[in-house]
């Protein structure tokens, strides 16, 4: 015993060894690349907004020298610009962005000068005076999608409409092509034909194991805590791994620095209040906010039908300038979710019939350190999280299946500006903890703890040797010493933007450890359990996706996009037929094909209409011994459950006279689900049965799997809101709406074994109220 | 440009009313209930009975639903062979649940190596069909008794066949020296043996199989003038269908389980030598 323990702890150490051997090859090199680069000035800094100190995404900041000679670079995320390898000399810099006066001012810049700049915009006024100009393109941008990576910020999220006035990342996230969401209740997103398990969901850089709320409207993302929120639906670069489908890497914004400013809102669904203020002016501020959901006081009542579903959550932010050239920012967040969503298909429910309960809270800290050293042309980021979900499934108050997963990250990632090239590289180690009791379902997971230790880095130059053309290839390396294993997954990335027009493509093969495991042939049953791989058969993921948008003018852009994921290993339930389900964990392969149209006309500023289509398709192919016996066949080729076809979007958001108008329809074609041939009482015949005696077991008789379709789902939801201005810097905002305003029945899921069938929400009208104090 | 105009508005109406068609429909065919009539059967023919049973059901649309009525349903097998068709009959037992199961029944005994199609249908129509075929009789070989007085054994291999039996009995056939008259001894073996690559084997215990005979003949174990008459051993087995009972491969249209349950025998003769060595005279009567 102690032999094996020795032994493993020794593999475990040469790998690291073998791995710090590599990872430091890359600073080494760097070092020398940039010493290459003397007699060259850099200017780098942070952009702001000087009303309240936030960091603005998206300046163009560009040095002009004697010549006339442009120089440039966008501020990113964090508002960070550099502009690097420039001759010392006199430039003008100047930095601009919609609806802000340009900045403007005169530097000198020596020979192996690292220069800090930090830049503030401060807002322009028209002549209306007391009103605030907004950028025209404060949104991103619907159809503003560049090889599966699409940039969200809040602007975009407010028009849609939504049942609470504060609006919501997911409900915005459901409108995109691509996105199937389960329904109203489920808290569960389906990303380019990949399970919601292998979508990786990332604030300030901490995982955040199951964000999404209960109720499909809400996640633990209200737009008001957002700075912007990167989707990639696939092709994502070396920075991240660990997911097979997606990431959703999404910035919280930084609370005010000047005044303490705040809100409160109360709406059918959910009451917030947000917080934010200076704890030391202009250096240190604080965002809080906390939103509770009221359903039963309020929707259930509205709409006269039981609605059990409570969910929270409370996030902190603390940021702070350490200098000129650090930020410090420290994170937290925790949220609860509570519901009855499954249905025991033996029990009629009657007056005194108590549904299982689902239940889940998710806690994450972390902290981020981003600085610029003096000496290098670099931006250093540096991450540290604890992350935890506590997931239940049960009757209430004695749940059969409980899981745990807590997750320890740490993390470095770095820039090098070397004249137009940025070389990103970066390295990262985790420990999680993965605990799960599976109450009888999936038999043959260990129920054992796992401790998976994961250790890795990975190079991602990107190279613009032409004016427009951006190429991104990138090499991660992702080890598990505990296993012995190690992969290396090759990324690539290349935009080219020509005139109005922008051709994209990203490719990139990934693995995923740790994964999820879900019962899909109950719908009701939304409980994850998250354990390690199989042994032998990591879930691996390779993904092609090209795009191409135009943008004709600035009133109109259109975008098409194709995608391909091939997937080997995935897991998947063992088939079986019984209404309590004991059953195994089978791999799969499978793969996802499809392309998106987005065409957007207007802009933000009056009026804007979104329409997108979406076409996929997910199949999976299982040679488990069950599907076998069912069928007949080697290999059983079906259609997963979220396999949506087609899936249409029409967003429209007009602004008159103060007011905001939005409307959102969706369209989506029917989900697969099981088609029953009848039921019958099985006799286990391994033996000399009785079978006039015997009783037998109830079961469902299946077809092929998922041949059927559940009808199409559609939607109409309109909002109506308008803010007053009742003191100098208080404002009252009314909004009221309805929800799915022609009364479609949409279908949550059915009960196969009952026919019992649970629909999404009927007609909900909506009244919100906002005080925001600005 | 006009023509074109209009046929772009066509296509767009022809579209949109696709969609409202579409979008409108908001019904759900949950059963899959295309094909003809199917029926639950679950049972077996046993050679060891006279009077075959199954029991029947209609698939229930839900988990819920009561059972459908089997009143119109008639059930019949044909003999393969000889075309023997017979008509079974239903009835409705007390299952050990307390609820009705309906089973039908028919009075004969199958035989070995027999095909017999059952077939389920209700008023005529077609139905659910299931084919059962007996197992029939593999070779069997008896190897030469081996050991000594104390300890002797006879390997019997039953060629070809790589499942367990259910059963195994061994028949002796002896006359004590009281002049009491012909006895058949029966003694249980159970499910002895192992699969090899020849087939089924097993070993018959001579010496343990004395002992009991005595004893049932109430007889002391040195007593050594009962007449060894003959032996053999009867086997029960499972048809095919028992290996993967969820399969379902000789059932159309039909869901649960449909096999067979086969009776063979076998005698040998052993040899005078291990008879006197074992405490028997050799009785046996060859030809």
């Amino acid at each position: 015993m102690r032999s094996s323990f020795a032994s493993r702890l020794n593999k475990e150490l040469f790998f690291l060894k073998r791995l710090a051997k590599s990872v430091l090859i890359v600073p080494m090199l760097l070092v020398f690349v940039t010493a290459a680069s003397a007699q060259t000035a850099t200017v780098r800094g942070f952009v702001t907004d000087a009303s309240d100190g936030q960091p603005m995404p998206g300046v163009n900041v560009f040095l002009t020298d004697v010549d006339g000679n442009l120089f440039g670079s966008a501020s990113d995320t964090d508002g960070f610009y550099g502009i690097s390898r420039i001759a010392p000399g006199t430039y003008k810099l100047k930095a601009s962005f919609i609806g802000y006066e340009e900045f403007e001012k005169d530097i000198t810049l020596q020979a192996d000068e690292f220069q800090t700049l930090n830049i503030e915009m401060r807002v322009s006024e028209t002549e209306l005076g007391e009103v605030f100009v907004e950028g025209a393109r404060e949104t991103a941008g619907a159809a503003n999608i560049t090889a599966g990576l699409q940039t969200i910020r809040p602007a975009d999220i407010s028009l849609v409409p939504a049942p609470d006035i504060s609006a919501d990342l997911v409900n915005y996230l459901t409108a995109l092509p691509g996105i199937v969401s389960q329904g109203d209740r489920g808290g569960q997103l389906f990303i380019r034909g990949g399970e919601p398990t292998q979508n990786l969901v990332l604030l300030d850089g901490m995982q955040i194991f199951q964000p999404f709320h209960i109720v499909g409207f809400f996640s633990a993302f209200p737009s008001d805590i957002i700075n912007t929120a990167d989707v990639y639906a696939g092709g994502y670069g070396g920075k991240f791994g660990g997911r097979l489908s997606s990431v959703l890497d999404i910035t919280a914004r930084t609370g005010n620095k000047r005044r303490f400013v705040g809100a409160a809102t109360v709406a059918p669904f959910v009451s917030t209040i947000r917080l934010e203020g200076p704890l030391l002016p202009g250096k240190i501020s604080l965002l809080a906010s906390y939103r509770q959901s009221v359903i039963e006081q309020g929707a259930s009542k509205l709409i006269d039908q039981d609605l059990p579903f409570e969910f929270g959550d409370i996030f902190a932010k603390i940021h702070a300038n350490l200098g000129e050239s650090a930020q410090l920012s420290v994170t937290g967040i925790q949220t609860t979710d509570n519901g009855r969503l499954g249905l025991d298909p033996l029990v009629d429910p009657g007056p005194d019939y108590v549904p299982d309960e689902v239940n889940w809270e998710n806690l994450a800290v972390g902290g981020r350190l981003i600085f610029l050293p003096a000496t290098l042309p670099v931006f250093a980021e540096l991450l540290v999280s604890y992350s935890e979900l506590k997931n239940e499934f049960g009757p209430p108050g004695d749940p059969v299946q409980t899981t745990n997963a807590t997750l320890f990250s740490f993390s470095s990632n770095l820039t090098h500006y070397i004249g137009t090239t940025n070389f990103n590289w970066g390295i990262f180690l985790s420990s999680s903890k993965l605990d799960s009791n599976l109450g009888g379902i999936f038999q043959n997971v260990d129920l054992n703890i796992e401790y998976i230790t994961e250790v890795g880095g990975y190079i991602e130059p990107e190279f613009n040797p032409i004016e427009g053309l951006t190429v991104q290839p990138g090499l991660r390396l992702q080890s598990f010493p505990s296993k012995g294993q190690s992969f290396l997954e090759p990324r690539l990335r290349i935009v080219w933007n020509t005139g109005i027009h922008r051709l994209s493509m990203a490719g990139g093969v990934y693995h995923q450890e740790v994964t999820g495991l879900n019962d899909r042939r109950n719908a009701g049953d939304i409980f994850t359990a998250w354990t390690a791989a199989p042994s032998g058969q990591m879930p691996e993921a390779t993904h092609l996706i090209g795009g191409y948008r135009i943008e004709p003018t600035n009133w109109l852009t259109f975008s098409a996009e194709g995608f391909y994921k091939n997937l080997q290993n995935i897991v998947v339930p063992e088939w079986t037929a019984f209404p309590r389900f004991t059953t195994n964990i089978q791999p799969a392969d499978g793969h996802a094909t499809g392309f998106d149209i987005r065409m957007e006309l207007g802009s933000s500023d009056k009026f804007q209409t979104t329409l997108s289509w979406g076409r996929s398709e997910v199949v999976y192919g299982s040679t488990s011994r069950a599907l076998q016996i069912l069928t007949g066949e080697k290999e059983v080729e079906y259609s997963p459950p979220h396999d949506r076809k087609d899936q249409i979007n029409i967003m429209t958001a007009l602004k008159i006279k103060g007011f905001n108008f939005n409307v959102r329809w969706q369209f989506g074609t029917g989900l697969p689900f099981n088609e029953s041939l009848g039921f019958d009482r099985w006799l286990l015949l391994d033996s000399l049965v009785n079978v006039v005696e015997v009783p037998g077991e109830e079961r469902v008789l299946y077809g092929k799997p998922y041949t059927g379709r559940l009808p199409t789902y559609h939607r109409l939801d309109i909002s109506l809101d308008r803010e007053f201005r009742i003191g100098p810097t208080t404002f009252l905002t009314i909004q009221t709406g309805v929800l799915n305003a022609y009364d479609r029945r949409n279908l949550f899921y059915l009960d196969l074994f009952t026919l019992r069938r649970v629909d999404q929400l009927p007609l909900i009208p909506t009244l919100g109220i906002k005080l925001e104090y600005k | 440009m006009r023509k074109i105009h209009r046929h772009h508005t066509g296509v767009l109406i022809t579209f949109l009313f696709s969609v409202l068609l579409l979008g409108c429909d908001n019904t759900i065919e949950p059963i899959d209930d295309s094909g003809s009539e199917a029926f639950a059967i679950h049972g077996y023919l046993d050679m060891r009975v006279a009077r075959q049973v199954v029991r029947i059901e209609a698939l229930r649309p839900n988990v819920l639903s009561n059972p459908i009525s089997l009143e119109d349903v008639q059930v019949s097998t044909i003999e393969s062979e000889s075309g023997l068709f017979q008509i079974w009959k239903d009835s409705t037992v007390i299952l050990n649940s307390g609820e009705p199961g309906f089973v039908f029944a028919a009075n004969f005994r199958p035989e070995l190596g027999r095909t017999y199609r059952l077939i389920v249908s209700r008023n005529g129509e077609s139905g659910s069909e299931a084919i059962a075929k007996l197992p029939a009789k593999p070779p069997t070989f008896v190897n030469p008794p081996v050991g000594d007085s104390l300890n002797i054994k006879q390997r019997i291999v039953l060629q070809g066949m790589t499942e367990k039996p259910i059963q195994i009995t061994l028949s002796y056939v002896v006359v004590p020296a009281d002049d009491s008259g012909e006895r058949t001894i029966r003694i249980a073996y159970g499910q002895p043996g192992v699969a090899t690559s020849s087939g089924w084997e097993f070993d018959v215990d001579l010496v343990t199989d004395r002992i009991i005979i005595l004893n049932q003949l109430g007889l002391n174990v040195t007593v050594k003038d009962v007449e060894f008459r003959s032996v053999s051993f009867e086997m029960t087995v499972f048809s095919d269908e028992w290996k993967e009972p969820q399969k379902e491969a000789n059932l159309d249209n039909a869901h649960g389980f449909f096999g067979s349950v086969g009776v063979f025998e076998h005698a040998w003769f052993i040899d005078s030598g291990f008879l006197n060595t074992l405490g028997f005279v050799d009785g046996q009567k060859r030809n």
